[in-house]
């Protein structure tokens, strides 16, 4: 008596796996091939807004930030922690190796505005 | 801007870049004044409570939910097995071990615990009122919202509720009432006026619901100024009850937060029991049960040491337990159950569409207009909860062919769906603990924001080293699928309870399954949205 159900139950253990398994394998995107880049970005500030406010790398990319802004401020990068400071007329630059992956904003450090995001995609 | 920055929603959002409203500071700040609170000063509060996460890619929420779908119907089958007594789970009693009772016991280790935190709860109030207005260089926003709220709710559920001995309300308490009797003043603070049972826990499902629209709906809740205020004002609402109904009474029935860990601790792998059930009626307050009464905290305190068991058991199984489930109390829960989601909910870019059809943004609308459709929604939605709750209910009880009456269906399984509005809980927040969190190695030496240094830890800055976004999302959508078996897994063992025939109690999990599926795939599908930030 005690056999078949216990045979019963690890059938349906491994089909669950097999099932869940293969859905997994079905729905996740291959994103493996993909080596880290070097990018370099512009991005301009006018009356306080960045333009483009929104950037998406992957983890590991190389970026060059070239900003420009109408006015004296210093832009600081939440979570890396880095910060450039910006004169009106001179491209600034800012370079942010992407070791992090998540969402971090861009702020303008003295009036604490938020600016944009830089995405960094896991992989 | 769509991105998953601020994670405690409108308590961390600034509004202005929402396009179509109007600058909410000027018009919020006479608000809160009018209501004796200090402006917000939401634009101080940037950078407060960011977690710097990801939300879940589309792929990963439809993996999640078509995990929850299969393993249910799995499980619907394969947890069909014999009835359990509501106390048959294996425990172990941890005072039983002379060492580990010496340990736990303790009374050293007791007052150490209780005097920091008298002196968190002091610091909250001064670095609130007196220290820097700017949430990040404040002790009070991090460790009131971050460390208590999100960190000790954890702890409550994951190892065990600690509340009833670290309580300061309690604490303060208990040493005003030694004070007034050592002075001679009244031999008793406590004016024991009988508590109405009508109210059961309605006063606790008030305030809960006041502190829930605090970190939900209000824009000033990062403001020291306002934590301060706030629980100053919770802490004398808190001694009145005390004073009034006595203490115990006040703490089972009106304090929000004894009432919320209470629930938390039913998940909990350690319970406190005492065996002797005589003790248990006569200690009153609802503790009676036939063999002994768990996590009944007065009867514990009050009942002599060989009756006392401090046990381990397996998670989660304390929610299989129904003792005295009034109507206010499922509403408490279900209360719960909704503000969860409606956290989350609020952040989403569905949220803001709703609330841009009910107030269009072709007019301008003042800030008390946003203000009133939040609360309304989030009043709206635990109704609308407790609505579906109810017709399942119904449901579950006509496929089972349940004799009982409806409202005993419903009491019966509603404890089995905290662990998803738990699950939901963790993964929308551990993030928060763990990011912001770690801020409260600087601030506490440096608790007012004036530049001390006290443990010389003043300068530590966040580490986010160790926390990849492609692990949170993974993390995230495995503790929501757990949380749901957990559920599946409670509601069996009730059903089994409920009916001593295993294929209507079988049967009677479908709709159960069914509303199980909803709310999961509800809270996979919120951490899959980008959240709405600024």
């Amino acid at each position: 008596m005690e056999t078949p159900v216990l045979n019963s139950r690890i059938l349906i253990i491994l089909g669950t796996l097999v099932v869940l398994g293969g859905l997994y394998t079905l729905l996740r995107p291959d994103e493996s091939a993909a080596p880290a880049q070097t990018r370099t970005i512009q991005l301009d500030i006018r009356s306080d807004v960045m333009t483009p406010d929104r950037v998406e790398v992957a983890r590991n990319d190389v970026l060059t930030f070239n900003v420009t802004s109408d006015e004296a401020l210093e832009l600081h990068l939440h979570g890396y922690d880095q910060s450039v400071e910006v004169e009106p007329g001179v491209a600034a630059v800012l370079r942010v190796e992407a070791t992090l992956s998540g969402s971090f904003e861009f702020e303008n450090e003295e009036a604490q505005t938020a600016l944009g995001t830089l995405t960094v995609r896991p992989r | 801007m769509c991105a998953r920055v601020r994670p405690l929603t409108a308590a961390w959002r600034t509004r202005s870049s929402v396009p179509t409203r109007p600058d909410w500071r000027v018009l919020a700040g006479p608000a809160a004044l009018a209501l004796g609170m200090a402006p917000t000063g939401a634009a101080l509060a940037h950078g407060f409570g960011q977690t710097y996460s990801l939300h879940v890619p589309l792929w990963l929420y439809l993996f999640g939910a078509a995990a929850a779908v299969v393993l249910s119907f799995v499980l619907v089958g394969f947890f069909i097995g014999d009835r359990t007594a509501p106390d048959g789970y294996p425990r172990y009693n941890l005072l039983g071990a002379p060492a580990l009772r010496a340990v736990l016991t303790n009374r050293l280790l007791l007052f150490v615990l209780r005097v920091i935190s008298v002196l968190a709860f002091i610091l909250v109030v001064a670095a609130g009122f007196l220290g820097d207005q700017n949430p990040s260089s404040n002790f009070a926003p991090t460790f009131v919202w971050v460390i208590w709220w999100v960190g000790l709710g954890y702890f409550t559920a994951l190892v065990g509720n600690i509340w009833p001995l670290v309580n300061p309300w309690t604490i303060l308490f208990n040493a005003a009432d030694a004070l007034v009797r050592r002075l001679g003043l009244t031999d008793d603070l406590e004016l024991d006026m009988p508590y109405p049972r009508r109210l059961g826990v309605w006063p606790a499902v008030i305030l809960y619901f006041v502190f829930i629209w605090l970190e939900i709906v209000y824009e000033g809740a990062p403001a020291p100024a306002n934590i301060a205020f706030l629980t100053a004002a919770y802490s004398i609402i808190t001694w009145a009850g005390m004073v009034y109904f006595g203490k115990h009474t006040w703490l089972r029935y009106g304090e929000a937060f004894s009432v919320l860990f209470g629930v938390f601790a039913r998940f909990a792998p350690t319970e406190v029991r005492v065996t002797d059930a005589e003790i248990c009626k006569e200690c009153g307050l609802d503790c009676s049960a036939a063999n002994g009464c768990v996590n009944c905290y007065e009867c514990f305190e009050w009942a002599p040491p060989e009756s006392r068991q401090l046990n381990l058991r397996p998670w989660a199984v304390g929610l299989s337990r129904v003792e005295d489930m009034t109507f206010g109390r499922l509403a408490f829960i279900v209360l719960m159950l909704a503000s969860v989601t409606m956290d989350g909910f609020m952040q989403t870019v569905a949220w803001v569409r709703i609330e841009s059809y009910i107030l269009p943004p072709t007019v301008i609308h003042s800030e008390s207009d946003y203000l009133a459709v939040e609360t309304l929604g989030l009043l709206a939605l635990p109704a609308l909860f407790l609505i579906l709750y109810y017709a399942f209910s119904l449901l579950i009880r006509r496929v089972g062919a349940i004799r009982a009456r409806s409202h005993d269906v419903a009491a019966a399984f509603v404890y089995s769906l905290v662990p998803i509005a738990l699950a939901y809980q963790f993964a929308h927040y551990y993030t928060l603990l763990l990011v912001q969190g770690q801020s409260v190695i600087a601030l506490i030496s440096d608790p007012f924001g004036w530049g001390w240094d006290l443990f010389g830890t003043a300068g530590y800055r966040t580490n986010l080293r160790f926390l990849d976004a492609g692990v949170v999302w993974y993390s995230q959508v495995a503790l929501i699928v757990a949380g749901h078996v957990f559920a599946m897994y409670l509601a069996h063992v009730i059903a089994l309870r409920l009916l001593d025939n295993r294929s209507r109690a079988q049967r009677s999990q479908y709709p159960m399954l069914v509303l199980m599926v909803l709310y999961t795939v509800s809270s996979l599908w919120i951490i899959s949205q980008p959240l709405i930030v600024e």
